[in-house]
């Protein structure tokens, strides 16, 4: 009887066993890196103009999100506050700090402030705060407790698994009220997923399929 | 691929074998079995390039890894930039909509500009203005990408060198005290057409201030209609036929439904009549050359241009010698007006002498019900006090002590027999005030930066009379200024502000409530003319001679970049015309027959004569052009035009005689080489017949397509969609579409579509995702011509969908074929599955080669797409999507109309409707229960969400 194997096939069994080990290990990696905390920027405190602390604005002084925010309720984009904003209050409080320097320039040179973005989403995602206002989705469900952050960072990586697990199921997160949807506080009541179902209905998200690709992508 | 022109005979042949009563191109009608070959291939042209099997694997194995190495690139840093002081009423991300106005020979094609942060980045039609309705013509609409243009002057030069205005102010000061002294003499204004009651104000007191100057008015191609207002009245007067009221409209090569300034306000009156009377109005044109009207015509007789006169007089009742087809239209005429009394329009187009016009005003009123079907007022546009001739030969005698020309550009676009650059070069002082530099500017001591009409404040009146004022949208980007600033300095108002001269005109007539009226509505009350009720005088019978034998030329302003105004946008460039679908290039159109006797083919050179003036162009074989005759448009050829313009075409202006006349006599002759044409009418072609339908009136088709969504009775293979929500469908009403474009440039606008450029069109890359196709019926030389835009049809059991590897595209819960742009991969099986070919794919980066500043107009609201990806039209889903939201935010439905489509809301004769199936009372569910409603290639089992209405003819017994 003839030879069944080559002299090669063993190499070859080798050569095969190990590319395929090597592809699964890269490809481990690889999905590893994408979603990795370094890639995703999470924790991230990028530089900022002015150290603009959400901690002391919102959880020490109360500020609401809307007094800089204010288009979050009507627009696709929250919008940034104007240097006017800025110096409704800091054209009487900290007016000589050192680290409010840039806020006063901009005014006075009429150069606007550039932030950094912390919460950063691809070109080809159109994502609509207004509609999660108004269907219940709180500020702190996808921005983290700003209010405990002297430095913004992104607390959750908004990454398309990130949305679309709540698009696929969002009773978790529909709060009762707008009140609740602002309060950075917020947490589940034990009886949030009935509740949550509930809500569903009620606001007529139940008919709406969010999964579907041209709800955020176009 | 140039080929022979098919004999005449062959349309009977292929009748005969049950072919088709409708063609594409004269390519179709040739039995040559490599000509067929050739058609039926996707990409005609990139078939014949021929790629080895190596290089593709070579190519492949590169996009591979270069595809790898691109998934990994982080995205980039974009600071976010707040305002310092936040306008009132600015919402970041939600645009903000201003009425306004752009000027176009006079006349305002009022718009609403959509402006993204500070941005104006597409324009629509003002819904609140009754010449525009929410309507917008091409042109209008791309002057937004003018705005952008890269190349446009930003700075004063003085003999070619950089100035600035200070220095400017202070040369004109010293000419304004000296011009003061002499009383003005030698001070000449040349200028475009006018109506802006800004600029007459400013042009009296200049008169005032300056006793002799002498104000020169023009448009390139001779067109006037103040000579025969009158010669028919007595006065001069604007002549309006209601195209809205009238049963029988009469067209002597009067192009209504054509490019130019009335075209907008012409196709809403023509498609409201249309609408709803079952193929009325009776449209009866002669002309030399195929127009959008004569496209639309119920009878057209195709017939040399010189020969209008005779039609003219034989319709009066005289009894000029005229062909049997001449003589048969005629008398179809003549049966029509008798048969329909006081409902009667007829026109003479203004290339026709004033005679011939001024007899068809005297037809009109006699035939129809003054006041009605014509409607008189005094005339919108100004008529300048003299003419360019009459300034060149002013400037050849050395009268001319300083030129003052603003927008205009008379070394280029002016009769080639008028030796104006020459003249100028000899001209003291010369200023010349222009958007771009161009022929004139390098020619002339001064040019200054205009500011575009969107930077402007200004005025201007649309057909009816009614004022606009213009406000600018964005601060001058290029140091411009208004042409009223320019007037004012030369007033003595050195460095005024742009928004007192426009107030001055308006001080006492426009309180500042009815300003902010004016403003906000786009319109100012009140300020539409009167309409005035006239006398004819009697008019004597028109001399006419039979024209000599012998080919004559007819010039016409091209059809997508006009005079050459908008010969620097690539929009327009890349349109197809909607005669010969020639892009980036202009041709000298000539019957079959002609093409015959010179043994010629599209794209061969021919040489023209007129006058002892020769230039050289491709020939473009277009059936329906009369007999003897050649059409040549201008606009093209250009020297300084822009990176866009330079370079394409012929001047047509070079051999253009200096007296206006309809056509001139000429010589032409086969030069026997070709010029590389680029035509997309064969460009993704279907395969497939009745694709274009015509009925009887109150007749359905045979197979009018299901109306109900999701087809739950037809057998299928494919997975099965039902819709209990929203189920987005449109229905496009052949009957009404007059091949105008304007819904191909608003998807352009909208969806952030590139232009790729000839040699790209040339391999079947354009990448337009609603393209307008056009064909023929009948005759090779008299055909009628049918006009339909083909979207993406958004198939029940979309073909693509099945095709695509990795689900790029799929189908939404509403009946949207979607297409996901960062699954694709760029197989391009889902284009070869779709037998509409309306998928496009990006082969290269396109958008990415945009200068910065032609990037802030693009539109936020769609995503920029990359190469390597596939698109298409996506029944611009942003708006669906922008709909939706603020529908679900106030917990509600989304009403029927809240939903318009960019190529719906521009469409001038609402072909388009759009909306939600599922809704039996919506305008679209409307349409698509009429039983005109059928489907592209239905028998597939496609089952299209995008219909069609067949179009409507009258036969001969109806008409009599």
């Amino acid at each position: 009887m003839a030879q069944i194997f080559s002299p090669g096939a063993d190499t070859w069994l080798r050569f095969g066993v190990t590319g395929v080990a090597v592809v699964v290990v890269l490809t481990v990696l690889l999905s590893g890196f994408v979603t990795s905390n370094y890639r995703t920027n999470m924790n991230f405190r990028p530089h900022q103009p002015v150290p603009f602390s959400h901690e002391h604005h919102v959880g020490g002084l109360g500020l609401d999100c809307r007094y800089c925010h204010a288009a979050v309720e009507v627009s696709r984009h929250a919008g940034f506050p104007p240097t006017h904003t800025c110096m409704t209050c800091h054209s009487q409080l900290y007016t000589d700090a050192a680290m409010l320097a840039p806020v006063r320039q901009s005014l006075a040179n009429a150069q606007p402030l550039r932030w950094s973005r912390v919460a950063k989403l691809p070109d080809y995602v159109y994502f609509d705060h207004s509609i999660h206002i108004a269907k219940g989705v709180g500020c702190s469900t996808c921005h983290g407790e700003v209010q405990k952050m002297p430095l913004l960072y992104p607390a959750h990586a908004l990454t398309m698994e990130f949305c679309i697990s709540c698009h696929r199921d969002p009773a978790p997160y529909l709060r009762a009220s707008q009140a609740e949807v602002f309060d950075m506080t917020w947490q589940p009541p034990s009886n949030q997923l009935s509740l949550g179902e509930q809500r569903v209905v009620e606001r007529g998200i139940a008919g709406r399929n969010l999964t579907d690709c041209y709800t955020c992508h176009r | 691929m140039p080929v022979d022109l098919p004999a005449k005979d062959r349309l009977q042949q292929l009748a005969q074998q049950g072919g088709k009563r409708f063609w594409r191109g004269l390519e179709e009608l040739v039995t040559d079995r490599a000509v067929q070959d050739w058609l039926a291939v996707e990409f005609p042209a990139a078939f014949e390039d021929g790629v080895a099997r190596r290089d593709v694997l070579k190519t492949m194995a590169a996009s591979l890894v270069m595809a790898s190495l691109s998934g990994c690139a982080p995205a980039p840093e974009t600071p976010a930039v707040p305002y310092v002081n936040q306008p009132v009423g600015y919402v970041p991300g939600v645009p903000r909509c201003f009425a306004t106005a752009v000027p176009f020979d006079g006349y305002a094609q009022p718009v609403l500009a959509e402006c993204h942060a500070g941005r104006p980045t597409r324009l629509d039609g003002n819904p609140q203005h009754p010449m525009s309705q929410g309507t917008i013509s091409a042109f209008t609409q791309a002057t937004v990408q003018q705005l952008y243009d890269p190349d446009r002057s930003d700075t004063v030069t003085y003999r070619g060198r950089v100035s600035t205005w200070g220095t400017f102010d202070a040369a004109l000061l010293a000419e304004t005290q000296r011009l003061k002294l002499v009383g003005g003499k030698g001070l000449r204004l040349l200028t475009g057409l006018h109506s802006s009651p800004t600029l007459l104000r400013q042009i009296a007191a200049l008169k005032k201030l300056y006793p002799e100057m002498r104000w020169h008015g023009y448009v390139p191609i001779g067109r006037s209609r103040f000579d025969a207002t009158r010669q028919a009245f007595g006065r001069s007067l604007l002549a309006l036929p209601r195209l809205d009221v009238a049963s029988v409209v009469v067209s002597l090569e009067d192009d209504y439904l054509g490019p130019g300034p009335q075209q907008i306000a012409a196709s809403l009156a023509w498609s409201k009549q249309r609408r709803g009377s079952q193929g009325l109005p009776l449209l009866f044109v002669a002309e030399s050359t195929p127009s959008l009207t004569g496209a639309m015509a119920h009878r057209r007789v195709a017939t040399a241009s010189a020969r209008i006169p005779l039609l003219a007089a034989a319709l009066a009742g005289q009894t000029p010698a005229l062909n049997s087809a001449e003589t048969a239209w005629v008398e179809a005429v003549g049966q029509a007006v008798k048969s329909n009394p006081g409902r009667v329009v007829i026109s003479a187009g203004e290339t026709q002498q004033a005679d011939v016009q001024a007899l068809c005003l005297s037809l009109a009123h006699r035939w129809g019900e003054p006041g009605h079907t014509v409607t008189y007022s005094d005339p919108v546009v100004a008529e300048p006090e003299s003419a360019l001739a009459e300034l060149v030969a002013d400037m050849q005698a050395g009268q001319v002590g300083s030129l003052l020309m603003i927008d205009v550009n008379p070394v280029y676009a002016k009769p080639g027999a008028l030796a104006f650059g020459e003249a100028l070069v000899r001209v003291p002082l010369s200023i010349h005030a222009a958007g771009l530099y161009d022929e004139t500017s390098a020619l002339s001591q001064w040019h200054l930066p205009v500011a575009h009409p969107l930077e402007s404040w200004s005025d201007c009146r649309a057909i009816d009379g009614s004022v606009t004022i213009l406000q600018p949208l964005i601060a001058p980007l290029r140091q411009g200024r208004t042409i009223h600033q320019i007037l004012d300095s030369l007033l003595g108002r050195i460095g005024g502000d742009p928004l007192t001269p426009v107030r001055e005109t308006w001080r006492g007539k426009l309180d500042e409530p009815a300003w902010r009226q004016a403003l906000e509505a786009g319109l100012a009350p009140n300020t539409a003319f009167a309409k005035v009720s006239v006398t004819p005088r009697p008019i004597a019978a028109l001399a006419f001679s039979a024209p000599p034998a012998g080919t004559e030329a007819i010039f016409r302003p091209d059809p997508t970049i006009w005079d050459g105004r908008f010969a620097n946008c690539s929009w327009l460039q890349e349109l197809p015309k909607p005669a010969t679908k020639v892009v980036w290039d202009n041709v000298v159109a000539i019957s079959p027959d002609l093409g015959r006797r010179l043994q010629i083919a599209s794209g061969g050179i021919i040489e023209v004569e007129v006058d002892g003036r020769t230039l050289r162009g491709p020939a473009w074989i277009l059936p329906g052009q009369a007999a003897d005759t050649v059409t040549l448009t201008l606009g093209y050829g250009r020297q300084r035009g822009g990176t866009v313009a330079d370079g394409h075409g012929y001047d047509a202006y070079a051999i253009l005689p200096a007296q206006p006349s309809p056509s001139y006599a000429v010589k032409i002759s086969s030069v026997g080489r070709d010029h590389h044409l680029v035509s997309t009418q064969l460009h993704h072609a279907i395969d497939g017949t009745d694709l274009v339908r015509v009925v009887a009136p109150n007749e359905g088709v045979e197979d009018a397509a299901e109306t109900v969504v999701g087809h739950p009775n037809r057998p299928s293979l494919y997975p099965r969609h039902l819709y209990d929500g929203y189920a987005w469908g449109m229905v496009i009403d052949n009957d009404l579409c007059i091949g105008c474009n304007a819904c191909v440039i608003a998807c352009q606008s909208e969806n952030n579509i590139p232009t790729v450029g000839k040699a790209q069109v040339a391999v079947g890359r354009e990448m337009h995702w609603l393209r307008v196709d056009r064909y023929y019926e009948g005759d090779r030389d008299h055909p009628f011509t049918h006009f339909e835009p083909v979207p993406c049809m958004h198939c029940e059991n979309a073909p693509c969908e099945l095709g695509c590897p990795v689900n790029a595209t799929v189908h939404s819960p509403d009946g949207i074929n979607e297409m996901v742009y960062n699954r694709c991969i760029g197989t391009r099986t889902c284009a070869s599955y779709c037998p509409y070919k309306v998928r496009r794919f990006n082969f290269y980066f396109f958008s990415r080669n945009a200068p910065p500043l032609e990037r802030a107009h693009r539109n936020p609201e769609v995503t920029v797409r990359s190469r390597g990806v596939m698109e298409k039209c996506t029944y611009c889903v942003q708006r669906v999507e922008k709909a939706r939201v603020e529908a679900d935010r106030e917990g509600r439905t989304i009403a029927d109309g809240a939903v318009r489509t960019a190529c719906q809301n521009a469409c001038p004769t609402a072909a388009i409707a759009f909306g939600n199936l599922t809704d039996p009372d919506s305008q679209v569910a409307k349409k698509r229960a009429d039983r005109r409603n059928y489907g592209l290639l239905d028998k597939l089992n496609t089952w299209p969400r995008t219909t069609y209405l067949a179009r409507i003819r009258r036969n001969g017994a109806e008409e009599a």
